[in-house]
């Protein structure tokens, strides 16, 4: 019984305990599409953070368990405490990158996952060529995110050492995933050879992609 | 009997076992139906079977042992509930975790079936899934008392299978995606078609889950959530 009260101790103890490094934040955008030629993607950044393992790691088995996911509810979504955070908000070209977004502070420490939040009201800009069907047709999206996209949840497994002095947090977009979603051979709702905002087929499937967690990962490369 | 006698009882009762007893409940929204009110898009939704196979019920100590277990079994919510699954006796105690396991028995682990009605156009569906989910739950009081019996409820949530999003809490109900996936036409809605429904243009979220992309996997997800403890306590997921 001492020994458990030790274990909970431990377990519930103080995140603000660890030592606090800072680690600078760099994002970068990659396509190797051989029908997409792209010339601007513009998004909006909100925040990262960086959570430690879901409080259920008290309940001892689920950790040796083969927890695959923590969310039983929306919006119950069980994660761990929030141990490190970079704040935007930082807008800007993608293409343009890699960019280094500021410094992010993070606690010593195990991490299980991140979140990469692009916010309300968020516009995202494509600007490009696709050529899906030999023909190159213009890109030209401005889209916005009406909801609140904080459930973007990434795997990033890792734990920072209490000695870890410099580092960096990598956030990489994958735009080739982020536009696979879009049928081109039907986008073109309205038949005017370009690719706009007015073709109503985009939206929902432009959105599915580029908040998809498979079109982000986020790692943390410490030395 | 002697006064010593006497003073013995109240420490006999002391040591005697409680009892832990389980319900299952699908609520109103599985007996009675979901109005169109609940819904976003003016859709309604009757069950006519929502049959769950519980394969676990069982009261875990902070070491994450199990106590003591109610018998498995598949129950029908579209029946009065809550229904009582079993009791059990128990040591006092408070005590961590209710754990359940929502697992196929004889093939499934869930068996819907029922009519979702939009724009006044009713589509049927009758799906099985066989997926097997574990929910550690937290009452808000699980603290087996002398003599006395605990009761804790499994509370099925019916109306996750129409949720907008896996994950976000402003998850609101929808049923037109489901009501267009009737490929064929004959108003039957089966998870053939689904599967063969792209996720990406129904504006439906999917959070962590990347790599959901049809409306069948997307539905066999929310059928992962639907483990509810005494009403609206949540529950952690593991699978």
């Amino acid at each position: 019984m001492t020994t458990r009260i030790w274990c909970i101790a431990l377990l519930t103890g103080c995140v603000a305990d660890r030592p606090l490094r800072t680690v600078p934040v760099r994002l970068e955008a990659y396509t190797t599409h051989p029908h997409l030629a792209l010339d601007t993607v513009e998004i909006s950044l909100l925040s990262v953070h960086l959570n430690g393992p879901a409080a259920t790691s008290v309940r001892f088995v689920p950790l040796l368990g083969p927890v695959r996911t923590a969310h039983g509810h929306p919006g119950h979504g069980a994660t761990g405490a929030t141990v490190g955070e970079w704040l935007g908000p930082w807008t800007g070209d993608l293409l343009d990158g890699p960019h280094t977004l500021g410094q992010a502070s993070v606690y010593a420490g195990d991490i299980a996952t991140g979140q990469v939040t692009m916010g309300t009201d968020t516009r995202v800009q494509l600007v490009g060529t696709v050529t899906p069907d030999h023909s190159a047709t213009p890109l030209d999206i401005e889209l916005d995110l009406t909801i609140d996209h904080t459930g973007t949840t990434l795997p990033l497994v890792v734990t920072v050492p209490e000695e870890a002095t410099t580092g960096v947090l990598e956030v990489s977009v994958d735009l080739d995933t982020a536009l696979s979603f879009v049928d081109w051979s039907t986008a073109d709702t309205d038949g005017d050879g370009r690719f706009t905002h007015l073709d109503s087929a985009f939206a929902d499937s432009l959105t599915f992609g580029i908040t998809n967690s498979q079109t982000w990962a986020l790692a943390l490369e410490t030395p | 009997m002697t006064r010593p006698q006497w003073l013995l009882l109240p420490l006999l009762a002391g040591c005697a076992p409680g009892t832990w007893t389980v319900h299952v409940w699908g609520e109103e929204f599985i007996e009675d139906g979901i109005p169109a009110a609940e819904f976003s898009d003016g859709c309604d939704v009757v069950f006519d079977r929502f049959e769950v196979s519980v394969t676990t019920a069982e009261l875990v100590d902070g070491a994450g042992d199990a106590v003591g277990s109610v018998p498995a079994g598949v129950w029908e919510l579209t029946d009065p509930g809550p229904q009582e699954m079993g009791s059990v006796d128990a040591t006092k105690g408070q005590y961590a975790t209710a754990r359940f396991v929502i697992g196929p028995t004889s093939g499934s682990s869930l068996s819907v079936a029922g009519t979702l009605t939009c724009a006044g156009s009713p589509v049927t569906f009758d799906w099985t899934f066989d997926s097997a989910t574990t929910y550690d739950c937290e009452p808000t009081d699980l603290t087996v008392t002398p003599k006395d019996t605990t009761a804790t409820e499994l509370t099925v949530h019916g109306d996750h299978l129409f949720y907008s999003d896996l994950e976000n809490p402003d998850a609101v109900l929808v049923g037109t995606f489901i009501h267009g996936a009737d490929q064929d036409g004959n108003g039957d809605v089966t998870r053939e078609e689904m599967a063969l429904v792209d996720l990406a243009p129904l504006g439906l979220g999917v959070g962590s889950h990347g790599d959901i992309t049809d409306l069948d996997a997307y539905i066999d997800q929310q059928v992962r959530t639907v483990g509810h403890v005494d009403g609206e306590g949540h529950c952690t997921v593991s699978y």
